[in-house]
């Protein structure tokens, strides 16, 4: 059989590609980088396989120290191209984000479900898809809507970038390690306690934006 | 013992952190201040990595951990706001600050000293190296954090009334350092007490100092 996540990674992204033709601009750019996101995470889990190696097969080390590192520095580069090329707004910079860490964690996903198929359950869909699949959209959107203050000064841009990236892997980070300790269900929590406030503020900013 | 210090760490930057997220977010305020207090989130999540893992593990582990990030990109953000949108405005580049500049370089010299202490009390191994590459970030900050509380005032006073944040950053960064010291001459355990009290104090009166003196920028 050939290699799962190349197969998972060519039906879905086959699929969303041939959607973008008929699609409006603002749309494309964020299936695309849905598409994009997908694709970092194909990228990233042949770079793991290989540092999994390096650190003698310590699963535990390697999701805690290793892998929030690559998954993070790897979901930045989409982002990183929109801000220097095409438009450091925030409100281009968060939606895109966002589709870059969703792409990220629907292949993972995948992935997961198609090596532990006999084991998976409705359960097991809701805590991936309400803990990793945020975590992913969560660290991204952090790094993007950083940028989108940073970018606007040079002097800014590099060394806030990585400050921000740092923020980005340990909150990743916090995650891993708590979805493998005994308190998984507060790292299963994470993600949501972190979400719901971030999605109040940006919505109670908006309409006071619109208000003026 | 440990783990107790660096949850009341993480407590008191959260603390800091949410505080900053409710008067500087809000509305429109300056990128400056904004950075500050992405820093002190950093610090927080760093602390909160160290302290999980350190409730999961029972240790920290010698060498790279993630919390090391948190110390790195909090010194980060601070070296970003200071360098990126304060020493423009403070330091045009004359020749009247070059004593000042000069000086400055005494705060990075003594970060540099005291990784050189440490290097020749444990010898360079794995941990050795990462608290240097920590030291490195915290040297980079201190160099402007030091600048900006003995430079000339330009004109509303613009440096002389965030000086005492500059202090407190400059305390907070002997601070993590002094962490280190404490572990690698394993003195004994109230000195350690000492310093996460101190740090705590710090990252609790961070943004409200912060917060004092950027009103003074609008009054």
């Amino acid at each position: 059989m050939d290699n799962l996540s190349y197969i998972s990674f060519i039906a879905i992204t086959v699929s969303l590609a041939l959607m973008l033709p008929l699609m409006e601009k603002k749309l494309r750019r964020l299936v695309l980088f849905m598409i994009s996101g997908i694709f970092s995470c194909l990228f990233v889990s042949e770079l793991n396989n290989i540092l999994l190696g390096v650190f003698h097969n310590d699963i535990f080390f390697v999701t805690t120290t290793v892998t929030p590192i690559t998954e993070e520095i790897v979901k930045m580069l989409p982002i990183l191209f929109v801000a220097i090329m095409v438009s450091d707004e925030r409100s281009t910079l968060i939606p895109i984000s966002y589709a870059v860490g969703v792409g990220f964690a629907l292949l993972e996903n995948v992935v997961i479900l198609t090596q532990n198929v006999e084991n998976v359950t409705i359960l097991w869909a809701l805590v991936r898809g309400f803990g990793s699949g945020l975590v992913h959209g969560i660290c991204t959107v952090m790094v993007g809507w950083g940028i989108s203050y940073i970018k606007k000064r040079r002097k800014f841009f590099y060394c806030g970038t990585f400050a921000l990236l740092s923020a980005a892997v340990i909150y990743h980070a916090i995650y891993n390690l708590l979805v493998q300790s005994q308190y998984q269900y507060v790292g299963i929590l994470l993600p949501t306690i972190t979400y719901i406030p971030v999605v109040l503020f940006l919505r109670k900013k908006k309409i006071k934006a619109n208000r003026v | 013992m440990y783990l107790y210090l660096s949850l009341a760490l993480t407590v008191c930057a959260g603390i800091g952190f949410a505080y900053g997220l409710y008067r500087f977010f809000q509305d429109e305020s300056a990128l400056y201040v904004r950075m500050i207090i992405f820093g002190v989130g950093c610090a927080m999540l760093g602390r909160l990595f160290e302290t999980l893992l350190f409730l999961v593990n029972g240790e920290l582990g010698s060498g790279f951990n993630v919390g090391m990030l948190g110390i790195i990109g909090s010194f980060l953000f601070f070296f970003s706001a200071n360098y990126g949108q304060m020493d423009s405005i403070v330091d045009d580049g004359s020749v009247k600050y070059r004593k000042t500049r000069i000086i400055s370089f005494a705060a990075p010299l003594v970060v540099v000293a005291i990784w050189c202490v440490i290097a020749a009390t444990r010898g360079i191994d794995e941990s050795t190296v990462w608290v240097g590459v920590e030291m490195l970030f915290v040297a980079l900050a201190s160099y402007y954090h030091l600048k900006h509380l003995i430079i000339d005032d330009v004109s509303f006073g613009l440096i002389r009334s965030i000086r005492s944040y500059n202090l407190l950053s400059l305390v907070y960064a002997l601070l993590c350092m002094s962490e280190v010291l404490v572990e690698c001459f394993n003195l004994p355990t109230v000195c350690i007490v000492i310093v996460y009290i101190l740090e705590c104090i710090v990252l609790l009166v961070f943004v409200p100092v912060l917060e004092r003196g950027v009103k003074k920028w609008t009054t």
